[in-house]
């Protein structure tokens, strides 16, 4: 009986295993499959005919929506969809909500669900290029009139071996974004802006209170973006994360810049002037942040202003924005940049990802732009809140259209002003570009030892362990393309 | 008991057969073909996909044993079996006594038994998103827990600290789940004949001495295939981990289940996933099959 | 009712003891405490809902709300329809229940009570699904409603709902517990299978029964990863619907609001389980005959 239960077993599993097998030769995704998906979904959607014939041919496109509590965003989005449809009548889209996430554009592309235009971050590109999730947009631009006036700076991250994948929407450095209201608690004063790591460990003990449940500095201690923070530091000190020659990426973060930054995390530590958890996530920052919990944090320049005026209630004259800041003192303020982009879904049809792109770029360098910025902030104004424009955007600002720009951000009285002296400072440093998101992951490892020790650890050590173990099983595979 | 069995009468022909099975099959088959259509089929096609490189965009190479010697040789993975493991065991010894202690004190209860059933199963509807939040500020250095602590002058406690962390999500699991295990258990204690209770008083047997050799072995066995059903449980938990710690600090609640799904949407290796999926599967029927060897030869002897 | 249940494991008698009343006491402090717990965050949640923003963030925060903002709510009824995504989460669990019961039911009835040729086999075709970690086929699962056609509708779930082993497991072991002679002399009487089925089985088994139905609401009501990635915008269940437009990652809206938002998902959840209760404590008066 004993034995006949674990033979049934066996053989149960080989026969379904047999089964199994036979069954997925059919579906396994061969390149037929896979051809077959696109025309699937635009059947399910019911007017794409792909054809070579004519552009009147009658295409429909899914566009990429905003939340719903977006709802500004997404009236402009209406209002955006039929004026291009009066221009090209025979483009029907739908606007369908789903954001992106990089732990779910894998199930999204699999089953060919994604919108057909969607807006993603500079960090993806390699990524979605690489599994030809996005289409090649580079003579589009070639035959788009605007498509030399772009920010070359912020197109960078998109241009990969002279082709080019995405159109730029915004763009941010990292900065470090100060509750002022803090110090003036404690009647310190402010730091200079153009400051150093020493003035910045002075700053955070200067306004910690850990009886109060006050820290001087919140860096983010888990996930990804806890090694992103930290490669801010790393950047200021001039190190690197990577470097790539001869088809090979080798990790390069255990340099002598790395201990530095490392460091500078083991004195906020001993200092005692981080939050007594380091299970702090990006969000949680935030939220400490503007509960007032924490004097100091990094993320992209406008971001944490936006969400502690917007939603905790800080008041505008109380943030202030500083650069990362230099090792010594006139060093320069080098930190991370990053931004959003729009992508073309790569299994669109040809005259699916045409039509996305004219779409996407329909009402770039327009006034018609401009008209829907100018309705968002007053949008904002009256319900009390505060519009926080980007630094950086896909014009460049001595551009006419930028001072045009410029001209409807000066008309409201409810636009956040970044400090021109910021500008001045402010340096940012694109980041790497291969597996970026799992060399995060080891570093939040790495931080977390740091946050987590007691007495003295070999930082050094715990650098090159991690530069070893990226590189033998995330670095060493990484091919990179002719 | 013959029919049931279904002895066979000499062979009968395919019609008698048919007709011999006719209920039985015709009330299985559906169920058959579900479990095919939904389980098995993506199941195996999982198993498949451990010997592949997976693109769905691209199309998948066949890479035969490659997936597995990458998955057996990254240090994350004898960490993650080793926590997992570590968690199992604390789950246990921690989790799994209380359902069976409550639901034995619930069913005890002169007053009030209904509406500790009902608060006991509230977490249970409790969307798990919305729980986690909760117990994070909970658990929080200066959340609730740690102000009735300094209340009560005692020092403040690290939930998160690597000493700390697993446990930490054992209670939460603990309390997010006993509600519906104690809801099993109530169930099966009110079969239990009252009369062995009384008869066994009247033979002077006290309050534990009845708990001990009437009301335990009566419901021994849900007890042996609820704790079945938490080892297999938790094996596969990374919800909490994910959510609460991520699986820090620094890997120490890096769970088996957590790391394949690193591998599968976080560096978008499916080859991978898969082949630590199957490799898990491969396991956990050995187990179960020693498991049920050892039980079946223990009761023999 | 409750004189039915005359006794438990103790009697009358033994209260006069000392130690077991003192025992006794410790016990029922400890259920207290226990429940408390167990009502915290419901009261917090609902508490935060009625709070502005500021208060919210404030620290220590105070437990009671210095005014009861009640416009909360209506300023969350206008972001959220959550009658429709309820309604979206009742119909996905009416279908889950119909048809895994009904599925499930009949196939371990069969396994208890029925001829079936090699059932050993086919038991360990059921019962070892549960030895297999679901994030291993996620994504093969995946693409196999995909295949099917089923994405984005309701089939989606309720087809796969009966492909639970562990439903099957359970009401088996219920069944098994079931005395044959009841089958064998209705059998006698000219019944059919499905007459026993329908008129002994399933009335027997109410108290397992009551319990799977509330597991299958807590899971429908809980998940919402899945649901998220089958079902698009309209079709939602209310867990997903919360996460994919209201707690999203980057999401900035308040959190009183999205507090008020939760307790109203607390409520109707809330309400249905005490109206089941009465179902539970009635269904475990007729379990005691299964002896």
């Amino acid at each position: 009986m004993k034995k006949s239960l674990l033979i049934s077993a066996l053989v149960l599993i080989l026969i379904i295993a047999g089964c199994g097998n036979g069954d997925n030769k059919g579906n396994r995704s061969s390149p037929a499959a896979s051809s077959e998906t696109p025309s699937a979904s635009s059947s399910a959607t019911e007017e794409a005919t792909p054809s070579e014939s004519a552009n009147a041919e009658p295409v429909s496109i899914i566009a990429y929506a905003f939340p719903p509590d977006k709802t500004q965003e997404n009236i402009s989005l209406d209002a955006q969809i039929k004026r291009f449809q009066e221009k090209q009548p025979h483009v029907t889209i739908t606007p369908e909500y789903w954001k992106y996430e990089n732990t779910q554009i894998a199930i999204k592309m699999a089953s060919n669900s994604a919108q057909t235009e969607f807006t993603t971050w500079a960090t993806e590109a390699r990524l979605l290029t690489g599994k030809k999730w996005i289409a090649d947009l580079t003579d589009y631009m070639a035959n788009w009139e605007f498509g030399k006036d772009l920010n070359e700076k912020a197109m960078e991250p998109y241009v990969i071996d002279g082709k080019t994948y995405g159109v730029p929407i915004d763009a941010y450095g990292v900065t470090v974004t100060i509750n002022k209201k803090l110090f003036a608690d404690k009647g310190v004063p402010l730091p200079p802006l153009d400051w150093t790591w020493d003035e910045l460990i002075e700053a955070a003990k200067a306004i910690n209170d850990p009886a109060k449940g006050i820290a001087g500095i919140i860096p983010m201690g888990t996930g990804t973006e806890s090694g992103w923070n930290w490669t801010n530091f790393l950047y200021s000190a001039g190190g690197d994360v990577q470097t790539v020659a001869d088809g090979k990426v080798t990790a390069a973060f255990n340099s002598e810049a790395g201990l530095k930054a490392l460091q500078l995390y083991k004195d906020l530590k001993d200092a005692n002037v981080i939050p007594k958890t380091w299970a702090i996530g990006y969000g949680d920052a935030m939220t400490l942040f503007q509960q007032g919990r924490g004097g100091m944090i990094l993320v992209g320049n406008g971001n944490a202003a936006d969400q502690a005026i917007n939603q905790g209630g800080l008041n505008k004259d109380d943030i202030a924005l500083y650069p990362i800041p230099s090792v010594t003192k006139g060093g320069k303020h080098l930190g991370i940049a990053g931004g959003n982009y729009k992508v073309i879904n790569g299994l669109a049809t040809k005259e699916q990802q045409k039509a996305a792109f004219d779409f996407v770029v329909n009402e770039y360098f327009t006034d018609a732009y401009l008209e829907s910025i100018d309705a968002q902030i007053a949008a904002k104004k009256a319900k009390n809140e505060i519009f926080v424009p980007q630094m950086i955007n896909y014009w460049n600002d001595s551009s006419e259209f930028g001072k045009k720009y410029e001209e409807v951000l000066a008309k409201h009285d409810n636009v956040y002003k970044f400090d021109p002296a910021l500008n001045g400072l402010l340096e940012s440093k694109l980041e790497a570009t291969y597996e970026v998101q799992a060399y995060y992951g080891e570093m939040a490892n790495v931080i977390q030892k740091v946050f987590t020790s007691k007495g003295d650890i070999d930082l050094q050590q715990l650098l090159d362990d991690a530069a070893a173990k990226v590189q033998k099983n995330i670095f060493d595979k990484v091919v990179i393309p002719e | 008991m013959e029919l049931q069995l279904g002895t066979p009468i000499a062979k009968p022909g395919l019609r008698r057969k048919t007709r011999w099975y006719f209920w039985g099959l015709l009330f299985l088959i559906p169920e058959i073909l579900i479990f095919f259509l939904f389980l098995w089929v993506p199941i195996f096609k999982g198993i498949v996909y451990s010997f592949y490189s997976v693109d769905f965009v691209s199309g998948n190479v066949f890479v035969g044993w490659k997936n597995f010697a990458d998955v057996l040789s990254n240090p994350d993975y004898y960490t993650a079996v080793k926590n997992t493991l570590v968690y199992m065991g604390l789950a246990v010894l921690i989790g799994f006594w209380m359902p069976i202690a409550m639901a034995i004190a619930v069913s005890e209860l002169k007053w009030f038994q209904g509406s500790a059933r009902v608060i006991g199963y509230l977490p249970s509807i409790i969307p798990a998103i919305v729980l986690y939040a909760m117990w994070k500020w909970f658990y929080d250095p200066i959340g609730p827990i740690n102000s009735f602590l300094n209340f009560l002058g005692l020092p403040s406690f690290d939930f998160y600290s690597r000493e700390h962390a697993v446990l930490s999500l054992i209670i939460l699991e603990t309390w997010q789940n006993f509600g519906s295990a104690t809801l099993i258990y109530i169930a099966a204690l009110t079969a239990v004949p009252k009369d062995l209770y009384e008869a066994s008083e009247l033979d002077g047997a006290g309050v534990w001495a009845r708990i001990r050799y009437i009301t335990l072995p009566s419901i021994k066995g849900l007890i042996l295939v609820l704790l079945g059903l938490q080892l297999i449980a938790t094996s596969q938990s990374f919800q909490s981990q994910l959510t609460m710690t991520n699986g820090g600090p620094d890997n120490a609640t890096l769970t088996y289940l957590l790391l394949t799904t690193r591998e599968a949407f976080n560096n978008f290796n499916f080859g991978n996933a898969s082949a630590m999926g199957s490799i898990m599967f491969v396991v956990l029927v050995v187990c179960s099959v020693v498991t049920i060897k050892l039980r079946r030869g223990g009761d023999g002897g | 009712m409750k004189n039915t249940r005359e006794r438990a494991i103790m009697s009358r008698y033994d209260f006069r003891k000392t130690s077991v009343k003192l025992v006794y006491g410790l016990m029922v402090i400890c259920i207290a405490l226990i429940s408390l717990s167990m009502l915290y965050p419901f009261v917090n949640t609902f508490l935060g809902s009625l709070k502005t923003t500021k208060e919210f963030f404030t620290f220590p925060t105070p437990f009671f709300p210095s005014n009861w903002l009640w416009e909360n709510y209506k300023e969350s009824l206008t972001l959220f329809n959550i009658t429709k995504y309820f309604k979206n989460t009742l119909f996905i669990f009416f279908g889950n229940t119909v048809f895994s019961l009904t599925f499930i039911g009949l196939a371990a009835y069969s396994l208890s009570h029925l001829r079936v040729p090699m059932k050993k086999w086919i038991t360990l075709y059921f019962l070892s699904t549960l030895l297999i970690p679901a994030a291993s086929y996620l994504i093969p699962n995946y693409l196999n409603l995909k295949g099917f056609g089923l994405l984005n509708t309701y089939w989606a779930f309720w087809l796969p709902a009966g492909a639970n082993a562990f439903f099957l497991l359970l009401l088996k072991n219920f069944f098994d517990g079931i005395h044959k002679e009841l089958f064998e002399s209705a059998r006698i009487d000219g019944a059919s299978e499905l007459r026993c089925f329908l008129g002994i089985a399933i009335p027997l088994s109410a108290p397992i029964l009551v319990t799977l139905v509330l597991l299958g609401f807590s899971t429908t009501w809980n998940d919402f990863y899945w649901s998220y990635l089958v079902m698009k915008e309209d079709k939602l269940p209310l867990a997903a619907a919360i996460y994919s437009k209201i707690i999203y990652p980057g999401s900035t809206i308040n959190w009183n609001i999205r507090f008020a938002i939760l307790t109203m998902t607390l409520i109707p959840p809330v309400v249905l389980f005490l109206f089941f209760q009465r179902f539970i404590i009635g269904g475990l008066s007729v379990g005691a005959v299964k002896g």
